[in-house]
């Protein structure tokens, strides 16, 4: 099974899209295409203060949006409708919010009121630089010795690690199970997404970089021999 | 039904739909979502334009360009860069929100560093701010890990058959950020006119700096 954020390696998707003058890329894209882009962005920034979800977490429910709208949809649509399905699971809103703000906005009568109980963990404007600075370091400690030094050959685990749930959440790309390849940094301890996604705790292990051949992944013919694709991988990932 | 996995399968299928309640078009979802969240007290106003103003006006790649022009000029700061980039890059007081594990890959004439996310977007906020629309694309995320010379001939970037290149798929909390070789004949620059020659894509592995006027 797999899902349909898992693209790399993927044929057909075309050229990139860049702006280009007389050929040449301009980079002059402004930080937020439209209003409505800043406005998904800091929304979902700031619900997350009250949401408490994990990053692993508000990836899968992006991930886990149904592929027919992953696929359609522009980034910042993918970021609040992932949004609106976590805070429902958050219990936070419900269906009932959902379809009486929707007849509003469709009435043309979205309107703000006076809050007058905002929720405690509300990110107050003050908070909002140094809670940035701060961010939410993903390093932990982990009793055990690592498994794996630098310079060793690994080969990854050839099927979805996800040990808890079926079709859960998992940062091994498709295109590198089953696949050889040297370790190359060792970051010690970090967070381990697949449960952290699913609220079933941080289970730290030790976190790697391997460097993967280009043509052990894409075969002789596909590959540059030249080159070598670096993936951080968690230790349950490798044997 | 009672068995663990398949209650989560259930949650599955429960959990990841009801965004097709709302209005389709995006701009008026984004409007009623705000207005709702307004409304419950679980965002405040303020709050949302602070965000905003951060990511529009005070960070962005000028950061990173800052890193890397120092790296350029002072050999004991790029030994702390290339060492524990994070720390190095808290010098310049960058730190926090994806950006709290940094590793910071140096560009030589053997190798050439490319980072990309094929799972997501995941991209250093401190040096380089919100990740441009081209970094977040299917295009990008697709192919850069399979024809990683392709993607960079669309940037303009030809490079040497016998040069490595190295594709870092940002897969976990680690940031990566490129340090570009400082451009030949920039000897006399100040630390300051070497920043303005330091683009976004040099820093991503899509481009090169500037060369000086």
């Amino acid at each position: 099974m797999t899902r349909i954020h898992d693209m790399g390696g993927r044929f057909g998707d075309g050229p990139i899209p860049l702006k280009k003058i007389d050929g040449k890329v301009v980079d002059d894209e402004p930080v937020f295409k439209t209003d409505w882009h800043a406005k998904a962005f800091s929304i979902t920034v700031a619900s997350a203060s009250v949401g408490k979800w994990s990053i692993d977490k508000g990836r899968f429910f992006r991930e886990s949006l149904p592929p027919k709208d992953y696929a359609k949809f522009d980034y910042y649509e993918k970021w609040s409708s992932a949004l609106i399905n976590l805070l429902v699971e958050r219990e936070l809103i419900n269906r009932e919010d959902l379809i009486d703000i929707t007849k509003k906005a469709k009435e043309n009568n979205l309107k703000v009121s006076q809050v007058t109980d905002e929720h405690q963990d509300v990110l107050k404007a003050k908070d909002v630089a140094i809670t940035l600075g701060r961010g939410g370091p993903s390093a932990r400690e982990v009793l055990h010795s690592p498994k794996f030094r630098v310079g060793q050959e690994v080969r990854t685990i050839n099927y979805s690690p996800n040990k808890n749930i079926i079709g859960g959440h998992t940062r091994l790309p498709i295109y590198a199970r089953g696949k050889k390849g040297t370790v190359i940094l060792h970051h010690k301890g970090h967070v381990l997404p697949d449960a952290s996604a699913h609220d079933l705790g941080e289970s730290p292990e030790h976190l790697y970089t391997v460097e993967f051949l280009s043509t052990e992944l894409w075969g002789e013919k596909d590959g540059n021999q030249k080159d070598s694709i670096c993936i951080d991988l968690w230790e349950s990932y490798l044997i | 039904m009672s068995d663990k996995k398949n209650v989560e399968h259930n949650h599955d299928k429960h959990h990841h739909h009801y965004h097709s309640l709302l209005p389709e078009e995006p701009e008026l979802r984004v409007k009623a979502i705000e207005t709702l969240l307004l409304n419950k007290g679980i965002i405040n106003s303020d709050t949302v334009n602070e965000l905003i103003d951060t990511y529009e006006n005070k960070i962005g790649p000028r950061n990173g360009a800052k890193v890397v022009a120092k790296a350029w000029v002072d050999p004991e700061y790029k030994k702390r860069l290339l060492k524990n980039a994070t720390r190095a890059i808290e010098e310049l007081s960058y730190t926090g929100r994806q950006g709290e594990h940094m590793v910071v890959v140096e560009n030589t004439p053997e190798v050439h560093n490319v980072v990309v996310c094929t799972l997501c977007s995941c991209y250093p906020w401190p040096v380089l701010g919100i990740p441009p629309t081209w970094y977040k694309s299917d295009e990008y995320r697709s192919r850069t890990v399979r024809e990683p010379r392709k993607v960079l001939q669309e940037f303009g970037l030809e490079l040497d058959l016998n040069t490595q290149i190295k594709v870092w798929d940002s897969t976990s909390e680690m940031r990566y950020l490129v340090l570009p070789m400082r451009p030949v004949g920039t000897e006399y620059l100040s630390e300051n006119e070497l920043e303005s020659l330091v683009t976004r894509n040099s820093m991503i592995g899509t481009g090169l700096p500037e060369m000086p006027k």
